[in-house]
């Protein structure tokens, strides 16, 4: 398949001071149809920790645009401070985008071979929200960070 | 399926810490789109398991959804333990799958 | 224009130069002119090496008049700090008299009796003569020239040559590195071709390829940072376009590019100059913005000094943030900030700062400068000098919400397009005619000299008129800088509502009235707009009306001959009473 017709539909819109029509009209898609994935915050964490608490920590950096240049394409990397060894690793990091219709992004399962705990990936928010990543520590902790990422088109100078 | 896998940096040897992308060239439709020709919804289409080997050892297994971008990119890091082969498996949700491969060739 | 002997004396007065100079001079007016220009010149030299500084010269070779905004206003957190500081409380903030130079360069106060004293702003010529007797005091070999960005774009000239008049201006003036931001919008492919052409070097960190199957992705197009000699001391500087340049402007111009704040990556390469390449002095060389770059000297450590740009601020003194210096050099050619600094063993001792106006009748024009600008002028003479008509009032373009220019243009093209609502953006450039004068086609392309000029007539539904003007003040607005984009709001033609700035996202805006009339979310409006693609938010585009906004308001003037706009806003604003308010006041 060719790439260029996979960007066509994601024709990002700038107005200097104005919004993202495409997102907008994503969003008010998404209110009325409902994806075949549709899954909130509070399900998608609960599928994960089975009900244990989630600690946002400094050790879990989460690095995201704070205005995404396209709703459609928005790089986030996650890194997690672990020795990775065998005994003390990060199992897994999990990726969410808290307002979209289904919430998950990516759950990804390290092993000590990774050497660090580390995911860099791009997403499609559908609007402004927060994406929250997850670390899933070999002693059965949860740590988290998130970051607001604004979804718009921007002023201009 | 066209994929690349990418090791950077360029040059390493045993034990150094690299960085593997694997970027994929697919849709990854929601299913929440409309086809603005006929009004009708575009099925859900997208990548939704990528498993990542090393000399045939699991290195990193992904569980991945539509709210991927397009022609998604997965980064991750490994640790070089030695000469080998980088095998990446990606499938999608209705079943198209992909095997690709890279040599792992530590300098020194 | 020569500045009459009257004249000298209300400079020198202005000036706070002393009566006994006064005395002895007043029968020489040259030696009058003399010491009026030491006084620009003036400056306590310190150290080593000296940054010239310019930002946002939107193309602006020729001298011109620009007057600083009545209205500036943000979040309620920064108003009333630098970058949200207008009138008189600009002249609290900085401890400056009214009615000096200094306060018509800096303010909107009494601008049109002002402007008639002390005449027109900038132009390459007067800034060469500025720069010349800087190097001249410090040696050449001591002084860098920086420049900010948004250099290429901004008037006809610009356009004309597709940015080329503005290189060989910049070739001209020595600049040594520079950064950018409207630049693109002439598309990479310009971009590369202009960059060839400039002597200096082009840097930044924060553009790297994102297409993820080809060579460059996530490397970076452009060198990240450069080290030069200067005074014996190695300087670094690092390089920051504008961040929000693929949200701002049209994607389509940097496809393939993403840009970003990078703080991780400039906290990487600040590193890897102190100690890998053990340079003496960091600099960030920036289009950030004024507040955004605050933030930044908040975030990453290690920056001596910012040289900023893209808010088009005057900031007379520095802003220090934990201990990096932040400098910012207005626009439009108006000013050269000048900083010393004092390198002594490796390290930042000290510094002193001025941001020298360039007073076009006080700072004599180089003569080569005038043969260049008149040399890139004359093939487009005939067309740029043409006369549309005379405006009864001044038209100037700075101000968050309103502009009596931007109301003629909106104007002319609700005309023009039988529009109920017309959209022209909130850039933070532009030009000022003052009271009484012609407005000529030169200053219509210095409102709107932009590669994707379309005037675009469509239909949009009520509510996403309403959700729309909530996007553009979140951006505006926003209490967070780094969720700022710089730009004033867009202005509106045919709609007046009310705006609480303190509000949250998505609550500010109220009483929103199209034609006299309360805005309806579920009627379907004409819509007309520029400088962006709300085109491609709305629905059946007339194709047929779409034409150039600088031919749409270079009709309308010439149709109307004079022109008398009122310049009352209209946005009203619930929680200010003034339009430059003090910090932590609702009050001027």
């Amino acid at each position: 398949m060719e790439r260029r017709s996979f960007l066509k539909g994601f024709g990002a819109v700038s107005v200097c001071a104005a919004l993202v029509p495409s997102i907008v009209s994503a969003a008010d898609e998404a209110k009325k149809v409902s994806g075949p994935n549709e899954m909130s915050v509070e399900s998608a964490l609960a599928a994960i920790t089975g009900g244990k608490p989630v600690t946002l920590s400094s050790k879990v950096s989460l690095s995201a645009p704070e205005i995404a240049e396209n709703g459609a394409v928005v790089p986030v990397k996650v890194s997690v401070e672990s020795p990775m060894s065998a005994k003390d690793y990060v199992k897994a990091i999990h990726i969410f985008a808290t307002k979209n219709n289904n919430v998950r992004c990516a759950n990804v399962y390290l092993t000590p071979a990774n050497g660090e705990a580390s995911f860099g990936t791009r997403i499609k928010l559908g609007a402004t929200q927060d994406v929250l990543a997850v670390a899933e520590m070999s002693n059965g902790t949860f740590l988290s960070a998130k970051q607001n990422v604004k979804v718009t088109i921007g002023g201009c100078g | 399926m066209k994929t690349l896998i990418k090791i950077k940096p360029k040059d390493y040897k045993v034990g150094d810490i690299v960085k593997v992308d694997f970027m994929a060239m697919h849709p990854m439709e929601s299913g929440m789109r409309k086809d603005k020709d006929t009004g009708q919804v575009i099925p859900a289409h997208y990548i939704n398991e990528v498993n990542f080997f090393f000399n045939d050892k699991v290195l990193t297994k992904m569980v991945t959804w539509e709210s991927l971008s397009v022609n998604p990119v997965l980064s991750i890091s490994m640790k070089v333990s030695g000469s080998g082969t980088l095998k990446v498996l990606a499938k999608d949700n209705k079943g198209d799958n992909v095997e690709s491969s890279v040599a792992i060739t530590p300098k020194g | 224009m020569d500045v009459s002997r009257r004249d000298f004396f209300h400079i020198a007065a202005a000036l706070g130069i002393g009566l006994p100079t006064l005395g002895t001079a007043a029968s020489t007016p040259k030696r009058l002119d003399q010491v009026a220009l030491q006084d620009i010149y003036g400056f306590k030299a310190k150290g080593n090496v000296t940054l010239l500084h310019i930002c946002d010269m939107h193309a602006h070779i020729k001298p011109l008049y620009w007057r600083e905004p009545s209205t500036l206003i943000s979040a309620p957190n920064l108003t009333g700090t630098p970058g949200f500081l207008c009138g008189e409380s600009f002249l609290k903030h900085y401890a400056m008299k009214g009615k000096t130079l200094d306060a018509y360069f800096d303010t909107f106060m009494n601008f049109d009796t002002l402007a008639h004293k002390f005449g027109k702003m900038g132009g390459i010529a007067h800034m060469k003569t500025l720069i010349n007797h800087v190097k001249k005091e410090r040696g050449a070999d001591n002084v860098l020239l920086l420049d900010s960005g948004d250099t290429w774009q901004g008037t006809g000239v610009a356009l004309k040559t597709q940015g080329e008049a503005i290189v060989k201006a910049q070739n001209y003036l020595g600049v040594d590195v520079m950064v950018g931001h409207w630049e693109f919008t002439y598309g990479k492919q310009r971009v590369k071709e202009l960059i060839e052409m400039l002597k200096g070097k082009f840097i930044s960190q924060n553009i790297v390829g994102d297409d993820s199957f080809a060579d460059d992705y996530e490397e970076l197009i452009f060198e990240p940072y450069t080290i030069m000699e200067r005074g014996g001391a190695k300087i670094g500087i690092i390089g920051q376009s504008f961040p929000f340049t693929s949200t701002a402007n049209p994607k389509e111009f940097t496809q393939g590019w993403s840009f970003g704040l990078r703080l991780d990556t400039l906290q990487t390469y600040v590193d890897k100059l102190r100690k890998e390449e053990k340079v003496d002095c960091v600099v960030l060389l920036s289009h950030d913005g004024f507040s955004v770059d605050q933030e930044v000297a908040r975030q990453v450590k290690g920056i001596d000094f910012i040289l900023s740009g893209h808010t088009h601020d005057p900031s007379p003194r520095p802003t220090v943030i934990n201990g990096t210096v932040i400098i910012i050099a207005g626009s439009h050619g108006k000013y050269v900030g000048r900083l010393d600094i004092d390198i002594q063993n490796h390290k930042v001792k000290g510094y002193e700062y001025k941001l020298i106006p360039v007073a076009a009748n006080l700072i004599p024009a180089d003569p080569e400068g005038v043969d260049l600008v008149n040399s890139l002028y004359a093939p487009h003479e005939k067309e740029f000098g043409e006369i549309l008509g005379v405006t009864k009032n001044i038209l100037y373009k700075r101000d968050t919400f309103h502009s009596p220019f931007d109301e003629l243009i909106n104007d002319s093209i609700m005309d023009a397009m039988d529009s109920d609502i017309s959209f022209t953006p909130g850039y933070r450039w532009g030009t000022t005619v003052l009271g009484g004068e012609q407005i000529t086609m030169d200053d219509v392309y210095g409102m709107t000299a932009i590669t994707y000029p379309n005037v675009y007539t469509f239909e949009m539904g009520g509510l996403q008129i309403r959700n729309v003007l909530e996007d553009i003040a979140d951006n505006v607005f926003n209490a967070n800088p780094l969720y700022q984009q710089g730009g004033d709001m867009s202005r509106l033609g045919g709609v007046t509502y009310d705006i609480k700035i303190g509000a949250p996202s998505g609550k500010r805006i109220t009483n929103i009235m199209v034609k006299g009339k309360p805005l309806d979310d579920r009627k379907v409006y004409k819509v007309s707009s520029w400088g962006g693609n709300l085109q491609n938010a709305g629905a059946n585009l007339n194709d047929q009306l779409t034409r150039p906004v600088y031919d749409v308001a270079a009709n309308y003037i010439r149709r109307q001959k004079k022109v008398d706009i009122s310049g009352n806003s209209n946005v009203h604003i619930l929680d200010y009473d003034c339009g430059c308010p003090r910090k932590g006041s609702k009050s001027c």
